[in-house]
């Protein structure tokens, strides 16, 4: 049966949302051997995240992060997009489902359109754009933003003046002028959509979230005073690209706002008119944006309205601590109860009342309102289709010890439809949810993919150069500006180049045709195009070229048209002198050109795990059952790690059953060996090759390295710990409630952030809210007579735990709020404790007799943090903790390829969120492993050992750890670890490295072309 | 040509009050005026990544500056050698923009 059950599984999964999460699930399955089809709801992909200016907490650009992922999900061979597209029904089983999916017209046919825009430019009909937050207009055929993946508009049949008039069943045609401006013929206005199935094994479900209409709370005015706009408003009004182009400005005035207020938990954390969840992200977000107006703006300042300010994740608390001393962000903690317009001048009177409890009525120029998440308003219907249960709330139930499965076998879930969560965590979901895939489809993988057959490559070293170059009209784009002929004119002559032309549109599937038949009959051994940017179109003609076979890196890309026409619009004369110049420029690059071969190198199929926590053990697991041999190695006797003093989590799943199954899971894989007692003493190799040799002796080969060193509980030096056994840690009264060693009638006071949140420990440890919530509850439930009070500092339950801290609140367990600056103090007094502490809402000292003094205690990285990071050459952030790549898009990478990360080595997290990463690590190190060979870049540094005196400055500057000293002690270059980033290349000063096609001969000639002088003036 | 020989002459060393450092001075470093019509001549490189994305990003946004500018694309700016700062500048470039 289960013979028959596998030879039935599809090599192929359904990705349902385009957003990062579904875009990061795509590429790891498109990456590794499995055929993806996404389907997106939207014209483009992209989700939440292209309409955000920047993200916190490093101020990263968030389209420049997101678009080339973007531009590689677009051209990814084994992605299918499908957008205006909604699955309708899903029929089948785990590893074998049938899905409809029903495309709605678009009105443009993608084959012939060539996403020039044209047509939007001619469309009149003026429609408030869903993308702009209806601060600005689009067109009635759009795209959604400029940077859209697929670039093909989409005509919107709701507004458009032919459509509609059509609808309405005019005899004559209207407007049709997209028709008459597409010099393609893209335009169909017959398209009636079509309905498509497909067959796949897994399906993921990643459709995001919508965002809570504030107009439902009139108090705040949104809607009604111009002046108050939502968050996600702020985001494009503070955007370069958005409505105002960057400038802080209120939309009623165009006044530049001077005070400028936010308003946190609109629509969070309140079950009345709204929800009863907390959003995760808003505290955060607020902060980055009052950052960045007072960037653009120096005059602006923000103030910021909470109620517990949730700064819970890796360096969050750093980045609030600087928004506030240097940006001088206030930081009011208050509920706000109304917002009236002061008539006449717009400004916002804001009622408040103070820590005193005095009211206040402070005027601001610009209210931003801190709108939280909520399921899509078609959440019910979404989970119906896909046969899985939603939980109360309408987001994807799951459980916290499998975080990414839905309740339907072979359907998972990733992104905010789990829960309100921000960029990374969506990431290390959406690699989660790639890795759970994975496993279940590992003896389908590579069945469905495409490989293109490729003619041989044409040898032309030593040929002359003969380059074809061809000049794109790019419909009017381009040739409205720049006189396309007289750039023909100008370069057909130049050496090298034996044929120049021009064309409608060089990216057109008919063109490639051409470009091949050329490359025949002209016997061509280079080709330059000028027509757009090679970030988005180098790939296209690279592949043409290679197909008429020719090798993909003898050909160049001269960018005149957003680099030229589009910037220069209405100077003829100018731009088209800049262009043959750019033309020019790539000419002469041209001509120093080289075929480059690529190579690759062998991959070793295994696994290496450095911690036996339950990070690593979710690892192995998901590795083995991807069919990868892992090995974990674990410096104590028993697996486990830190999970093993946990008894509970918040939501009540038993977590010592879960970890005795997941350590007997572990020991009876066939393909996972445990070595414990066990440290590593040396490694070396790089990405697919490593190999390490463990204290024992024993080598090991293996292809990747996933850290899961795991952490370490603070151990209190304060508080009377150890001094007194009436003081005890979170875990150890966890110990003595799961023993029952709890007295009825006792008073518990809990002190929080003991060892976080303070110099020199500036961050929180995520998890003591919770942790004490859950102790608090079990007491309260077990013993309603018993006292329990939470002394605290700010209260962050984040996301869908807010309901344990309601239930607290509503079991009688009382929190007290206190000052960093004026602490507990606590006394031995008789055979119990005292507490004294401020009370901010009485405004009085309180002293709190107490039977137990109980410290929630923070996370420290484990002590061979240090050790395993210097042995493997990768960072660690200022408080120890092990640097990922890139905090917002690559959670579980290292910048050294082929090396993962997963669980508290990380940062500190709960037990869910372990999981999920250490499955995001397996997804991540599956995408490596699942390669016989990986191919290595052609653009990479290329190094001369004839030149080198091995001075070690490329050592030191290379950032992927590269150069190395070569066995007969001089430098050698491994190219494998190479990005050709070239900075080896810039600082070495014999020039002995030189970067594939960036080579310093060809920037030369570059350079020579771009300074040739126009005028007689400026060569003087 | 004329109009530089002029202006060559107009701001010959004596002119300045400056007369002692600068007359010392070749030829060669003697600053010209700058007629009135002249553009500057600038070349940027720009790393692949980050300004030549925001250079793509200033034509989609239809954003105008003047044609003077020439972009030299490299994959990132650690790539910028001083050679080419100075080749630039040899060849009687203006100004260089390095955007990375």
């Amino acid at each position: 049966m289960s013979d028959k059950l596998s030879s039935n599984k599809k090599g192929s999964v359904l990705v349902v949302g385009g957003g990062i999460g579904g875009m990061q699930a795509s590429l790891d399955l498109a990456d590794s051997g499995f055929k993806v089809h996404m389907v997106q709801k939207e014209p483009s992909i992209g989700g939440t995240m292209v309409m955000l200016d920047k993200t916190f907490p490093t101020g990263d650009c968030s389209m420049c992060m997101i678009s080339p992922k973007m531009v590689e999900v677009g051209r990814h061979l084994n992605v299918d997009i499908h957008t205006l597209a909604e699955v309708v029904s899903v029929e089948g089983e785990e590893g074998n489902f049938r899905a409809k999916i029903r495309l709605a017209p678009r009105y443009v046919d993608p084959a012939k359109c060539t996403g020039c825009g044209e047509c939007e430019a001619q469309c009149p009909k003026k429609v408030p754009s869903e993308f702009d937050q209806q601060l600005g207009n689009r067109k009635s055929i759009y795209a959604l933003f400029p940077q859209a993946v697929p670039n093909t508009r989409a005509i919107d049949d709701r507004y458009c003046l032919f459509l509609t008039s059509r609808k309405k069943g005019a005899k004559k045609d209207v407007c049709k002028k997209c028709e008459k401006a597409c010099k393609a013929g893209a335009i169909n206005y017959d398209d009636k959509g079509q309905e498509i199935e497909v067959n796949v094994g897994s399906i993921i479900l990643a459709p995001g979230l919508d965002r809570y209409n504030a107009k439902v709370r009139g108090e705040l005015g949104l809607g009604r005073w111009p002046n108050v706009v939502t968050s996600l408003q702020f985001e494009r009004i503070l955007s370069a690209s958005g409505p105002f182009k960057g400038e802080v400005k209120r939309p009623s005035d165009d006044k530049h706002p001077k005070k400028v207020a936010w308003i946190q938990c609109v629509g969070s954390r309140d079950p009345h008119n709204a929800n009863p969840w907390c959003s995760s992200v808003c505290c955060m977000y607020a902060t980055k944006q009052s950052i960045i107006a007072k960037e653009h703006d120096k005059h602006i300042e923000p103030a910021i309205f909470y109620m517990d300010m949730r700064a819970f994740g890796k360096d969050f608390d750093k980045y609030v601590e600087r928004a506030k001393n240097e940006y001088g962000v206030r930081y009011q903690r208050a509920m706000v109860s109304a917002i009236r317009e002061d008539p006449g001048s717009g400004d916002l009177v804001l009622r408040y009342a103070a820590e005193d409890g005095s009211l206040i009525d402070e005027t601001f120029e610009m209210v931003v309102l801190s709108i939280g998440f909520e399921p899509h308003k078609d959440a019910a219907e979404f989970a119906k289709t896909f046969g899985i249960e939603p939980n109360v709330y309408k987001f994807a139930k799951t459980s916290p010890l499998n975080p990414v499965e839905t309740t339907r076998k072979g359907v998972f879930v990733t992104g905010t439809y789990q829960g309100p969560k921000d960029i990374p965590d969506t990431v290390m979901q959406g690699s989660a949810v790639a890795g759970e895939a994975m496993a279940l489809l590992s003896e389908a993988r590579g069945t469905e993919t495409i490989k293109k057959e490729l003619p041989p490559e044409k040898e032309v070293l030593g040929e002359e150069p003969r380059i074809g170059v061809l000049v794109c009209h790019c419909g009017i784009n381009i040739a409205s500006t720049v006189q396309v002929e007289q750039v023909v004119e100008a370069v057909k002559d130049l050496p090298g180049v034996v044929y120049a032309t021009n064309t409608l549109y060089a990216c057109s599937q008919d063109t490639q045709e051409t470009i091949k038949q050329l490359v025949k009959e002209k016997n061509l051994n280079r080709l330059v195009v000028a027509s757009c940017t090679p970030r988005t179109h180098e790939p296209l003609f690279q592949e043409t070229i290679r197909d008429a076979g020719l090798n993909k890196y003898l050909f160049d890309l001269a960018d005149i048209r957003e680099q030229c026409s589009w910037c220069h619009m209405g100077h003829k004369e100018e731009a088209t002198k800049k262009a043959i110049r750019i033309v020019k420029m790539a000419i002469a690059k041209s001509r120093l050109q080289e075929p480059i071969k690529t190579d690759t190198v062998g991959v070793t199929p295994a696994c290496l795990i450095i911690g036996g926590g339950i990070a690593g053990m979710t690892a192995a697991l998901s590795l083995a059952d991807q069919g990868f041999q892992v090995s974990i190695v674990e410096k104590e006797n028993e697996l486990g790690g830190l999970v093993r003093n946990l008894y509970r989590t918040l939501e009540g799943n038993d977590v010592r059953e879960f970890l005795a199954s997941r350590i007997g899971q572990v020991r009876s894989h066939p393909k996972i060996k445990v070595f414990t007692g066990t440290e590593v003493r040396n490694t070396d190799g790089f990405v697919g090759n490593f190999k390490t040799t463990l204290t024992d002796g024993t080598e090991i080969s293996h292809g990747a390295i996933i850290l899961t060193t795991g952490g370490i509980e603070y151990e209190p030096t304060e508080y009377l710990y150890k001094e007194s056994d009436r003081v005890v840690t979170q875990r150890e009264l966890e110990k003595k409630i799961a023993a029952a060693e709890v007295q009825a009638g006792n008073r518990y006071v809990m002190i929080q952030c003991v060892g976080s949140r303070e110099e020199p420990n500036q961050y929180c440890s995520r998890i003591c809210c919770q942790d004490a919530v859950k102790n608090a509850i079990a007491i309260k439930e077990k013993d309603p007579s018993a006292q329990v009070f939470i002394l605290y500092r700010d209260i962050r339950t984040y996301g869908l735990r807010e309901d344990y801290y309601k239930k607290a609140r509503e079991l009688g367990v009382i929190f007290v709020r206190y000052d960093v600056n004026r602490k507990p103090e606590v006394a031995q007094s008789g055979n119990g404790m005292s507490v004294k502490t401020w009370d901010y809402m009485l405004n009085r000292e309180l002293n709190i007799g107490a039977d137990w003094v109980v410290l929630s205690a923070g996370f420290r990285p484990h002590p061979t943090t240090e050790k395993v990071g210097a042995l493997y050459k990768v960072t660690r952030n200022p408080d120890g903790y092990f640097l990922e790549a890139h905090v917002k898009l690559r959670p579980v990478d290292f910048p050294s390829e082929g090396i993962f990360v997963a669980g508290l080595a990380h940062a500190p997290k709960n037990l869910d969120e372990t999981i999920t990463q250490a499955l995001a690590s397996a997804g991540r190190a599956g995408v490596v492993l699942s390669h016989d060979r990986l191919a290595i870049s052609g653009i990479i540094a290329k190094h001369r050992k004839d030149l080198c005196m091995s001075c070690l400055s490329c050592f030191r500057v290379c950032p992927f750890d590269s150069p190395y000293i070569g066995e007969d002690g001089k430098v050698a270059h491994n190219e494998v670890k190479c990005h050709g980033c070239g900075i080896c290349a810039a600082i070495c000063p014999a020039k002995a490295f030189q970067v594939n096609n960036f080579r310093d001969d060809q920037i030369l000639a570059m350079i020579d072309v771009a300074v040739e002088c126009d005028t007689s003036v400026a060569g003087g | 040509m004329d109009k530089l020989a002029e202006s060559a002459e107009q701001r010959s060393p004596g002119s300045h009050g400056l007369a002692g450092a600068e007359s010392e001075r070749s030829s060669i470093e003697k600053p010209r005026e700058i007629p009135q019509d002249w553009e500057p001549n600038i070349l940027a490189f720009a790393c692949h990544y980050c300004a030549f994305a925001a250079a793509d990003l200033a034509g989609v946004m239809r954003l105008s500056y003047p044609p003077n500018v020439k972009v030299v694309r490299l994959p990132c700016t650690g790539k910028l050698d001083y050679i080419h700062v100075l080749r630039a500048f040899e060849r009687g470039v203006d100004g260089v923009f390095a955007a990375g």
